[in-house]
């Protein structure tokens, strides 16, 4: 589509715009994955949010072992190894890294790179509390953002005034609804849009600039409604889920499809951009957000309890017409492997369906096993579906 | 009246011994450990002290240490040291301008900072890991066929384009060179790679603490011309290789025994 | 009629009358762990090995233990309702649901059969090994106290809860094994979050909203407990709650005092038998271990006036700090002394009181103030407090280097698995190693797995102190090796 190939040129641009807007002053806030960090903020100070959600590259694991044990899930390591061996360029281009600290694992981050980084970057990080729904939850939450404002605004020089921020929120919301249509659209059996499409734009939305993403986003749309649906016929239909889908990780999809199945929806904690809430723009915006991001969002994979998450998989499962479920995390993630031993009983249970387990240390040498488990799952959806 | 002391390293492929005679090295020996760690170190000592040519037997001996994994079991040592503090031990003696070990056995991999006095001043080790040590060489060597594991440095050189292996478990390593090896990769390339695998683990260690001049390289695996040169590259510092770099550890067990029989 | 455990109790401390008194339940308990004779023999000499049983409070705190482990397996069956934590357990929370009502037990299983099976009897792999069957997998670093909880359930050796708590804030492993036991056996939880995100330097500064936002928590906790147990916590059920953990902390306070002596008047795997003791019990273990403190306090201060330690410690020895000692394997904590070094204090003892902290005011609910004194004691505030008390510590009482522990089995705790030795040598100038360990699981990570570090360490320290010590002796090895090299000796 026209607006994936504009998506693919704004990006293979995106590094020398970002140099190009350093060099007018505006500051580069890169934030680390989890979707706890309204980037609404950043862009009421006139700074630019680049999500960090690149993973994938086994070799980064590697640049991270001086900073910590392996036990951790690879997709943080990686993060660590990425910030910390001066390597990656959109690490190398910020100003100023923010980690909204979800599970232990975003903490073994935030933790490094406020100790060690601490002569290489500007820093910061504030706790998000995992109890799904509660108000005191809410609130310690809300002094979280608070402080962070009141640090991006020292960092910038640039005051986050109420006008601002409901322009951001504005447009942030745009972003959100158009996700959430693409996803609509996804329900139907008959639609253009692919997974990969979908992958593709979410990702993209973590570096691409906040309008000219808005407006890729209503041209595909647009070209989608146009098209003519993409036919899966004799694919089994997987819902894929897990830990993180990180930009750069591929290797799931690809076995899927190898294997004569299709991915109909994603849901992961991380690398997908949580677009199930609006931001009110009316009345205390911070508090707003606050409320948005972190009640009316479904809670990601770490939280306690966990129901909320699963039960939104379940539905998922269902409403995108799913014949089995495929789910992926990083290995020694404690939070998603618990819950993928005893859900699939629920999966079963609520849905009639089967569940793959896939963990992953973004090791090559994963693939030749994967591919046979990927493979298997597949034979036993074709032959349920035979009858 | 001269002092006869030996030093005895039991490690996990080969048990080495060491006799001194008031600092002066009269003979060594070298065997494969085996299965039986207490024989072992029996015999090599044995093999050491004949070697001497001084018809001397081991109650001539004044003092032992036992050093390595196997040196709680050897009874007829008089005291144990690690093999860190004897690798430290071993290596300043030779060369007092030591400042940095790494030493590359069969089953681990350590990496020791050393003061002016040859002391112990910071350590690693590797992580419950093989695949910065012998043993990892071992397993590729069979692998891809070439023969005496002594052939792989050399043939690790005459690699323009060594392949990446990435998995961090020897035994998943081994089923990525399988695939490489399939895919068409050319066997010196696989080796060079192993070797950077290798080197790579064992700098990542290295690099955590102060790697400053001289260094030195120990353990069987310094023999290795591929390793060496991979490690060197990966650290930036050029590493001394003694001419036996195999024995280290069973030299500095001998001199803490002079040591012990001084005090 | 003597029975085959009765040698045993009497070894750790119960009286002959109790021993009569209990029949019934000893042998009913003894059934569901699968205790027989030859397990009497085998935790005979593992006891009289590991543990300084000339120390009548030693036995003491030992037969507290066992007693709690009886009383939890047979709650249920007494007709009580067994309340679990988790560990690191919020120890006020608990405490004080128990003094609510004397139907309510609150426990956490996990470190009761850890330290009994593991360190007594020396029999705990089977119950970790049908936790691994029983939703906790090896290979994946889960927690290994919660597969001991989750085996422990699944051979029957202690009862479903009526509810669970989760101090679900220092780790994930406590809240998702919580849904597990939802999800396996229909318990309830409560919940108690907070995050641990003090920044570097802010220790001991406690953001307000910190304290606010975990004293509500812990508030509300209280609140879902008053419910689903149908008791009513009132301000004396607060006060007779809380006691027992007050006393405990100062009794563990003045042990550390007394551990300041050289030579150290006791052992390591005495003092992990503290560890868990006010984390882990609300009832004999805390009450009867209180009083064994009391015992052991006079002994332990007798010792030190005659200038003597624990069997084969000496003096002199370089002393270090530990994170947490071994709950599951004593082999572990006295490779540590094998290799020549003394453990007078660990960062959990300093947590648990063994460095006394005070907050500066009185909050209006028993929450808030049980989270300020939390954060204060250092583990709950965030990897910088945990070392931060390491510092202080070393202070204190002492200490010559750390032994820090990067966990496989505790992902909060392996946070700080690279920086934590950096940090502590830049702050103090003692050296610090870092090694891999499971606190509670040993067949990977065994004594022998960490004897070279340990011993090495162990001897680093000594040659450091020795340079310390002796005017002329670097001069004395440095014209010795000289000459060796010359060969002019």
């Amino acid at each position: 589509m026209k607006a994936l190939e504009k998506l693919d040129s704004h990006l293979k641009n995106r590094l020398n715009d970002l140099s190009k807007a350093k060099g007018q002053g505006r500051k580069i806030i890169g934030y680390a994955a989890g979707g706890y960090l309204p980037e609404e903020l950043i862009l009421a100070c006139d700074a630019i949010p680049i999500g960090f959600v690149q993973a994938g590259d086994n070799r980064t694991l590697r640049d991270a072992v001086n900073y910590t044990m392996k036990y951790f899930d690879p997709f943080w390591r990686a993060q660590v190894g990425l910030a910390m061996s001066g390597k990656d360029p959109w690490y190398n281009i910020v100003d100023f890294i923010v980690t909204a600290m979800t599970d232990t694992h975003s903490r073994l981050f935030a933790t490094i790179v406020d100790y060690y980084g601490a002569s290489q970057f500007n820093s910061w990080s504030f706790g998000v509390p995992h109890h799904t729904k509660d108000e005191s939850a809410l609130k310690f939450y809300l002094h979280g953002l608070s402080r962070f404002k009141d640090k991006l605004e020292e960092f910038t020089g640039f005051k986050i005034t109420d006008a601002k921020l409901k322009k951001a929120i504005t447009l942030c919301n745009k972003e959100r609804e158009l996700f959430k249509e693409i996803s609509t659209m996804r329900r139907s059996k008959d639609t253009a849009v692919t997974s990969r499409d979908a992958i593709a734009l979410h990702h993209g939305s973590f570096i691409a600039d906040k309008k000219v993403m808005v407006g890729i986003l209503e041209s595909y749309i647009k070209e989608a409604k146009q098209s003519a649906p993409v036919s899966h016929n004799g694919r089994a239909r997987i819902f894929l889920t897990g830990s993180t889908l990180a930009r750069g990780d591929y290797k799931v999809m690809d076995l899927i499809e190898a294997a004569g199945g299709t991915v109909v929806m994603e849901e992961f904690s991380e690398g997908i951009r949580p677009y199930q809430f609006i931001v009110k723009t009316e009345g205390d915006l911070m508090a707003n957000i606050a409320r948005a991001y972190y009640m009316d969002r479904v809670c990601a994979g770490w939280f306690r309890p966990v129901d909320e998450n699963l039960a939104f998989i379940l539905q998922q499962a269902k409403d995108y017409n799913a014949e089995g479920v495929v789910w992926y995390h990083g290995l020694y993630r404690e939070s998603f492997k618990i819950a993928s031993h005893f859900f699939p009983k629920m999966l079963k249970e609520a849905t009639g369906l089967s569940m793959l387990l896939l963990e992953t240390e973004y090791d090559k040498s994963e693939i030749g096993q994967m591919t046979t488990r990927v493979e298997t799952f597949m034979e036993s959806i074709k032959e349920a579906s035979n009858g | 009246m001269s002092i006869l002391t030996a030093g005895v390293d039991i490690g996990a492929a080969t048990a080495k011994t060491v006799i001194l005679r008031d600092g002066e090295i009269l003979a060594h020996a070298i065997r494969p450990t085996g299965y039986d760690v207490v024989r072992a170190a029996a015999t090599v000592t044995e093999e050491a002290i004949n070697k001497t040519g001084l018809g001397i037997g081991l109650g001539d001996l004044k003092y032992v240490v036992s050093t390595g994994y196997g040196r709680a079991a050897i009874k007829f040592a008089n005291k144990t040291f690690t093999e860190l503090m004897c690798h430290a031990k071993g290596a300043h003696f030779l060369m007092p301008s030591t400042r940095f070990i790494i030493d590359i056995g069969g089953q681990d991999s350590k990496a020791i900072e050393v003061d002016s006095r040859g002391n112990v001043v910071n350590f690693a080790m590797n992580d419950k890991c093989a695949a910065g040590t012998g043993r990892f060489l071992e397993v590729m060597a069979h692998v891809l066929e070439v023969g005496s594991i002594d052939n792989m440095g050399p043939i690790s050189l005459t690699s323009n384009d060594p392949c990446e292996i990435s998995s961090t478990c020897t035994i998943f390593a081994e089923t990525e060179v399988v695939v490489l090896r399939a895919a068409g990769k050319d066997r010196k390339d696989l080796i060079a790679g192993v070797h950077k695998s290798l080197t790579s683990r064992v700098a990542i260690m290295a690099k955590a603490m102060n790697i400053q001049p001289t260094a030195v390289f120990t353990g069987g695996v310094a023999k290795n011309v591929g390793v060496k040169k991979y490690l060197e590259e990966e650290t930036g510092m050029e590493f001394l290789v003694p001419d036996e770099p195999q024995i280290i550890g069973a030299l500095g067990a001998a001199l803490f025994a002079q040591r012990e029989v001084r005090s | 009629m003597a029975k085959h455990y009765d040698d045993l109790l009497t070894l750790c401390g119960w009286e002959k009358n109790e021993i009569e008194d209990e029949r019934p339940r000893i042998e009913e308990s003894f059934r569901r762990l699968e205790l027989g004779p030859e397990d009497m023999k085998t935790a005979d000499t593992w006891v009289r090995t590991y543990q300084d049983v000339s120390l009548m409070g030693v036995r003491k705190l030992l037969g507290a233990w066992i007693k709690e482990l009886i009383d939890m397996i047979l709650a249920k069956d007494e007709g009580l309702k067994p309340v679990y934590y988790g560990m690191p357990a919020i120890t006020g929370p608990g405490f004080i649901m128990a003094g609510a009502s004397d139907d309510v037990f609150v426990c956490c299983p996990d470190y009761i059969i850890t330290q009994v099976m593991g360190h007594i009897f020396n029999k705990l792999t089977p119950i970790i090994v049908a936790g691994e069957q029983n939703g906790m997998p090896p290979g994946h670093a889960l927690c290994s106290l919660w597969q001991v909880r989750m085996g422990g359930l699944a051979k029957g050796i202690i009862p479903v809860p009526a509810m669970t708590v989760s101090s679900s804030y220092f780790c994930d492993m406590s809240a998702i094994g919580d849904t597990l036991m939802r999800g396996l056996y229909g318990t309830t939880a409560a919940v108690i979050d907070s995050y641990m995100d003090g920044r570097w330097g802010e220790f001991p500064e406690v953001r307000p909203e910190r304290i606010t936002f975990l004293g509500e928590q812990i508030n509300n906790a209280l609140k879902k407990a008053e419910k689903i147990l149908n008791i009513t916590i009132t301000p004396d059920a607060m006060e007779k709650g809380t006691r027992g953990a007050r006393e405990c902390a100062d009794r563990i306070a003045r042990i550390i005092e007394i551990m300041r002596a050289d030579p150290v008047p006791w052992n390591a795997n005495g003092l992990q038998l503290l560890e868990g003791l006010a984390p882990a019990s609300t009832r004999r273990g805390i009450t009867e271990g209180n009083k064994a403190l009391d015992i052991l306090i006079s002994e332990l201060e007798e010792r030190v006036a005659k200038g003597i330690g624990s069997p084969g410690l000496k003096k002199g020895a370089p002393r270090v700090m530990s994170y947490h000692l071994h709950i599951g394997d004593p082999r572990c904590n006295r490779a540590v002394e094998e290799s020549g070094m003394v453990i007078p204090v660990t960062v959990v003892l300093t947590w648990l009181g063994g460095l006394p902290v005070k907050p500066d005011k009185v909050y209006p609910t028993a929450g808030e103030n049980i989270a300020a004194m939390e954060f204060l004691r250092g583990l709950p505030f965030g990897s910088n407090g945990s070392l931060d008390r390491f510092i202080q510590a070393a202070d204190f009482v002492g200490l010559d280097g750390f032994i820090l522990k990067t966990l496989y089995n505790c992902r909060p705790a392996a946070v700080s698995s690279r920086f934590g030795k950096k940090y502590l040598e830049e702050k103090t100038g003692l050296p610090a190693i870092m090694i891999e360990e499971d606190m509670v699981d040993s067949r990977v990570y065994s004594a022998d797995y960490h004897r070279t570090q340990l011993e090495t360490f162990g001897e680093l320290l000594i040659a450091r102190n020795a340079w310390k010590n002796v005017d002329n002796y670097e001069e004395e090895i440095m014209e010795f090796e000289a000459k060796l090299r010359s060969s002019e000796a």
